[in-house]
């Protein structure tokens, strides 16, 4: 395990055991142990380590465990924090996964008083370069392994009458080898940073009860690179926001922006955004939803608009049965996304079967990429503690399927 | 309520219908339904996702290549 992964794991453990004695706090925490299978026929090679080395991962099936905490309470009168961490180990396998061996930590404070708020979050991932891949990046011509991130987050919002104020700051660093792949299997492999910084405003105004308008601009500059990755934009756009009674609510925004940046698209600069939420209840049972997102620009050069992407999305949910820990639902939808080849239909339903037994099932087909189903069976010994097992197997249109069994606890504290 | 929502009807399929198809693909997040489970930024490969202000997943265009990992792993299927 690295020397990295290893302090910071320490030092997750230190503040968690050290928490647990403090009253006031919250957790939540899952631990499961998993079961990782695949139908594939062929081994896969693989680069991974420290020194870069080539390795073959056979179609037997692998296990690990996934462990999420998550921590809340409050520091000091108005101060808030939140500590969330994720703690993947697990062995490698085909599954569709950059590292096997990772830990995700975020820690958020906030600060509430009244009209203005403030959320300072630092977050970081480290990856155990051992159980880490080396990705290749096609249009770079060369493979990174992804081995440390840090996010350094800052968001400030405050509302002065009907006008209100959003700034957000956010340093990011990705720490990364980059490897060179030689005819001989000689790898020769470099460390590099990859640092950017990015920067939003928004000012905006209600404008009545319902409509608001706001203008926003974002500034990202790659620290790194000259001003080839740089991106910045000016929006100015109107909403919408209606409850119109107990079963009706419309949200609707229109957004353009004109974009400036060099390494995407020209025909982008002028970029209109529209979004639609139309939430609708037929008595207390049945509720469901239609989103509409379409995204479309404009191009000075060819004097035409380009339509980038639409977003359909219709959601309907019966909840048959009202019960103290899960309700029993069923759940089904569709989403049409053609640009992205993203259409699918999908289902769920959740079954109260007897002495605090739950049972849960559903099915994702998406023509384009995958379908997927899943079963989980989950006994609550108290209102706040449970034990589960659960299978999901996805079917990939364009690689091997895969099984994930979970046999898991989750605890609420 | 309804003559706002024949209007909006109209403008999607104005929008749809109306304008020729750009080449590349572009993925984006729907924020409505993200979950900020953060799965989709453990599987980039090319580190263009994080959690933006209102703590949901946003997507750096210009480092997206446009693999489509995301849209696969995201069990929200919030990405577009
Ligand atoms: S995987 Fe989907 S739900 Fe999870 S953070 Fe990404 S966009 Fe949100
Ligand atoms: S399409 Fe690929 S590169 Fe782009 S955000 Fe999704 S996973 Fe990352």
């Amino acid at each position: 395990m690295g020397c990295r992964m290893k302090k910071n794991i320490l030092l997750l453990l230190i503040i968690v055991f050290t928490q647990l004695h403090l009253s006031g706090l919250t957790q939540w925490m899952q631990v499961s142990l998993r079961n990782f299978s695949t139908n594939a026929e062929h081994d896969i090679d693989i680069i991974t380590g420290d020194t870069p080395q080539a390795e073959t991962i056979d179609t037997a099936s692998k296990g690990g465990i996934f462990w999420q905490h998550e921590i809340s309470g409050n520091l000091y009168r108005n101060i808030t924090f939140t500590l969330e961490n994720d703690l993947l180990v697990s062995e490698m396998s085909h599954e569709f996964k950059n590292s096997f061996f990772f830990n995700d930590a975020r820690f958020k404070f906030y600060y509430r008083n009244g009209s203005q708020y403030l959320k300072l979050q630092y977050a970081n991932r480290t990856c155990n370069p051992a159980a880490t891949k080396f990705l290749n990046i096609p249009d770079m011509g060369h493979n990174t392994q992804q081995q440390m991130i840090h996010n350094t987050a800052l968001h400030y919002k405050g509302n002065h009458g009907r006008f209100h104020i959003s700034l957000y700051g956010n340093l990011r660093n990705l720490d990364y080898e980059y490897l060179t792949i030689e005819e001989d299997e000689v790898f020769e492999s470099e460390s590099a940073w990859d640092n950017d910084i990015y920067s939003y405003a928004e000012f905006s105004c209600n404008i009545s009860d319902q409509w608001r308008s706001f203008i926003s601009g974002y500034y990202k500059d790659d620290l790194n690179n000259s001003d080839e990755f740089d991106d910045s934009n000016l929006g100015i756009g109107l909403e919408f926001d209606n409850r119109f009674d107990f079963f009706n609510a419309l949200k609707t925004k229109v957004v353009y922006y004109n974009n400036n940046f060099d390494s995407i698209d020209d025909e982008k600069d002028h970029y209109f955004l529209t979004e639609a939420r139309y939430t609708k209840r037929f008595g207390n049972s049945l509720t469901g939803f239609v989103t509409y997102i379409n995204r479309s620009c404009y191009d000075d050069d060819q004097s035409q608009f380009f339509r980038i992407s639409n977003m359909l999305r219709v959601h309907a949910k019966y909840t048959y049965q009202i019960r103290n820990l899960k309700d029993s639902f069923i759940l089904t939808g569709v989403k049409y996304n053609p640009e992205n080849d993203g259409n699918l239909i999908f289902g769920e339903v959740n079954q109260y079967l007897l002495k605090d037994i739950y049972l849960t099932a559903g099915a994702k087909y998406a023509s384009e990429l995958f379908s997927t189903c899943f079963v989980k069976c989950e006994y609550f010994i108290t209102p706040l503690r449970s034990v589960w097992i659960n299978n999901k197997f996805t079917d990939f249109n364009n690689k091997p399927a895969q099984n994930i069994i979970s046999l898991g606890t989750t605890l609420i504290f | 309520m309804k003559r706002r929502l024949i209007y909006l009807i109209l403008l999607g399929i104005l929008l749809y219908f109306g304008c020729e198809k750009l080449s590349n693909p572009e993925y984006n997040i729907d924020t409505s339904a993200c979950n900020s489970c953060g799965e989709c930024i453990q599987i980039c490969p090319m580190d263009a996702i994080e959690f933006g202000p209102d703590g949901k997943a946003v997507i750096d265009q210009t480092k997206c290549n446009q693999c489509g990992k995301c849209i696969t792993i995201c069990p929200k299927d919030a990405i577009h």
